[in-house]
């Protein structure tokens, strides 16, 4: 899931996902060829239903994984 | 002096007389000494010194005792009025969300032009706005945080070195400020693009597009469209007060992008430009 520090922006066309970090104010994206992958919802990222996805899909299991490594998820659901 | 530019009131005390003429022909403004207003920005235009009185005549610009700017020419302080408003406006509201931008409107939609200083964008919006379209500002895009709708300002648009004389060739008939020569930004004029009437009738509008205009001389026009992340990455970049306004900025500019259709236009010709712009509104 997505960590408490942040917010999150995914824009409709799947050019990427904006992160605003509540702590420090500092607004970073993330792009991916296949963000589409994802479950999109009204501008938001479903996190649990792209990580039950993740489990069929490796495109979303890397995905979530480089969004786990640039700190946006908490690690350890996508370990367990 | 009062000046009112729609959501702003400044009030200027000891303006050159030469400045008041000309604020009076581009604002419409009223002499007034008595104020049933409220004030947003008062703005005292200091003598430097006893000595600059004869000398070299200086003016110090003044924001509640606070000097804004270094010493500004006496003949030169025209430019730095419109300045001293765009940096009040840039520095201190923050209950809106502010673009450095310019914005020009047409049937309810407004396309704004966030673009750097070399980018052609207030010739652009001057020459749009001396046509069929309203200039809603060559400054600034005023976004309500609640409706993320544009407010129109009223200013002129503000013109440079070469810049002056294109608008004036093509626009002979418009009403010029006289120029200002030898500004840290070369010579500069301004042209009101409509009067307080017609302004007057103008309503906030919705963001329809986000353009980066780009002046190529001789180039034919280019255009390459822009997905939603670089529409909001344009746009946080070139707010004055997103880190300010924090996460409501973030969630409102989100929303823009993803409404607004976004492109980078490099053009050489006003009109062929234009009538891109008028796909965008269609």
């Amino acid at each position: 899931m997505l960590k408490e520090q942040y917010i999150h922006y995914a824009m409709p066309d799947f050019s990427g996902i904006a992160f605003f970090e509540l702590t420090t104010g500092e607004t970073s994206f993330f792009t991916h060829p296949n963000l589409s992958c994802l479950v999109f919802l009204e501008g938001q990222v479903d996190w649990v239903k792209s990580f039950q996805r993740s489990s069929k899909d490796d495109t979303v299991s890397v995905i979530l994984e480089a969004l786990s490594s640039n700190g946006y998820l908490k690690r350890q659901l996508l370990d367990s | 002096m009062i000046v009112n530019i729609g959501d702003f009131n400044f009030q200027f005390f000891n303006l050159p007389n030469y400045v008041k003429r000309e604020l009076y022909k581009l604002y419409e403004s009223e002499h007034r000494s008595e104020v049933n207003e409220s004030i947003d920005f008062t703005i005292d235009l200091e003598t430097s010194s006893f000595i600059r009185r004869f000398f070299r005549r200086q003016k110090i610009f003044m924001l509640d005792g606070q000097r804004i700017f270094n010493p500004v020419a006496y003949d030169k302080c025209l430019p730095s009025v419109e300045w001293a408003m765009n940096w009040c406006i840039g520095s201190y509201d923050h209950s809106k969300i502010l673009i450095h931008a310019s914005v020009v409107e047409k049937n309810g939609k407004a396309i704004i032009f966030p673009a750097s200083q070399g980018s052609g964008k207030s010739t652009l919006s001057a020459y749009l706005g001396l046509k069929s379209w309203n200039l809603f500002s060559d400054e600034f895009a005023v976004i309500d945080i609640a409706s993320g709708f544009v407010s129109p300002l009223f200013r002129p648009a503000s013109l440079k070195n070469n810049s002056i004389d294109i608008i004036r060739s093509a626009f002979p008939n418009a009403m010029f400020s006289c120029v200002t020569k030898g500004t840290q930004k070369g010579d500069v004029a301004h042209v009101k693009t409509m009067n307080r009437l017609h302004f007057n009738s103008l309503q906030p509008a919705k963001i329809a597009g986000v353009v980066t205009p780009k002046y190529r001389k001789d180039s034919e026009v280019e255009i390459l469209s822009l997905n939603m992340t670089q529409a909001l990455s344009i746009l946080i970049r070139n707010s004055f007060n997103y880190s300010i306004l924090g996460d409501i900025a973030f969630k409102k500019l989100c929303t823009i992008a993803s409404d607004a259709e976004a492109y980078a236009i490099t053009y050489s010709d006003f009109d062929d430009i234009e009538s891109t712009l008028h796909k965008i509104i269609r």
